[in-house]
């Protein structure tokens, strides 16, 4: 994304608008799909959190990268809905997955097949509390680095480490109650 | 060293297909033509919104002040006076004798200290 399409984008030009919609929607989506693990609300808060940049596009410094300011935005928006609507549990279907997993194969290397394995983790960083679901989804999910993650959750360095730490403990504790991990 | 779970993570990172929208060109339009109505609102409903938290906030005020206002106003007055003291005032003779048992009740103490 140029520079010229983000000055005119804060300036107001809607065509320069639209043209980092086409460019930034993928990343975006993706993030906020891994984050909330609905399609339709995933594109509902998109669309917010594109509304969003555009009230807010005079604060935008065309210095700083676009990406992880869009990212912040889209996190503040997730946030907000999971303040309405509340921590969603894993749906009886995601738990039944967690179970069928445990009963297949002993061999950790085989035992789940990619899907699986995205289901059981997603399921299980479904019910972790917000930032630890939002550091784990910037850094497992979307392989953001810790430099990414810092700027677009404004956590230190420390706290992000620690959070990420005690995501991958209530993982494997989990899995571990399960009978998976051993 | 790393577990199992580390190593399903990293798998999970390399292995899922990210999310796309099914039609980005119709999103993207979607998105601009909500631009207006968000303008829109964005400009009017703050000013409603500030403009009533205002009035009702002022309004709390006011009812405030004069209602501290009645009562120090009418606090002057017999009809504001504790039930107590009505009680006592309207029994004339019954507090005068309470007084002079008072009265009495010292000379008798000041007595007894000489």
């Amino acid at each position: 994304m140029d520079r010229e399409t983000l000055i005119e984008m804060r300036n107001g030009n809607e065509e320069s608008f639209r043209i980092i919609v086409m460019e930034t929607q993928p990343p975006l989506f993706s993030f906020i799909m891994n984050f909330v693990l609905d399609r339709t609300v995933a594109k509902d808060l998109l669309q917010d959190t594109y509304i969003r940049i555009w009230q807010n596009r005079w604060r935008y410094d065309v210095d700083r990268n676009f990406m992880t300011w869009a990212l912040a935005i889209a996190a503040n928006i997730c946030k907000g809905y999971l303040r309405k609507n509340g921590r969603s549990k894993v749906s009886v279907e995601d738990r039944d997955v967690l179970l069928n997993i445990t009963d297949s194969d002993t061999d950790v290397e085989n035992m789940l097949t990619c899907h699986e394995w995205a289901a059981a983790i997603r399921a299980i960083v479904h019910d972790l509390g917000y930032k630890q679901r939002l550091v784990f989804t910037l850094c497992c999910l979307e392989g953001y680095n810790n430099d990414e993650i810092g700027e677009i959750t404004g956590l230190s360095p420390g706290q992000i480490k620690s959070n990420l730490y005690a995501a991958k403990q209530t993982i494997k504790k989990e899995l571990k109650s399960i009978g998976y991990e051993r | 060293m790393k577990d199992s779970v580390d190593i399903f993570i990293e798998k999970l990172k390399k292995r899922t297909v990210p999310p796309v929208l099914d039609d980005p060109g119709d999103f993207a339009d979607e998105v601009v033509g909500m631009l207006h109505a968000s303008r829109r609102k964005s400009v009017i409903s703050p000013v409603i919104y500030r403009f009533a938290y205002a009035l009702v906030l002022s309004t709390v005020f006011v009812l405030i002040a004069l209602e501290r206002n009645r009562i120090v106003g009418d606090s002057n007055t017999a009809g504001d006076m504790p039930h107590f003291i009505q009680k006592k005032l309207s029994d004339p003779e019954k507090t005068i004798s309470n007084i002079t048992t008072s009265i009495n009740l010292v000379e008798q103490y000041k007595s007894f200290e000489q």
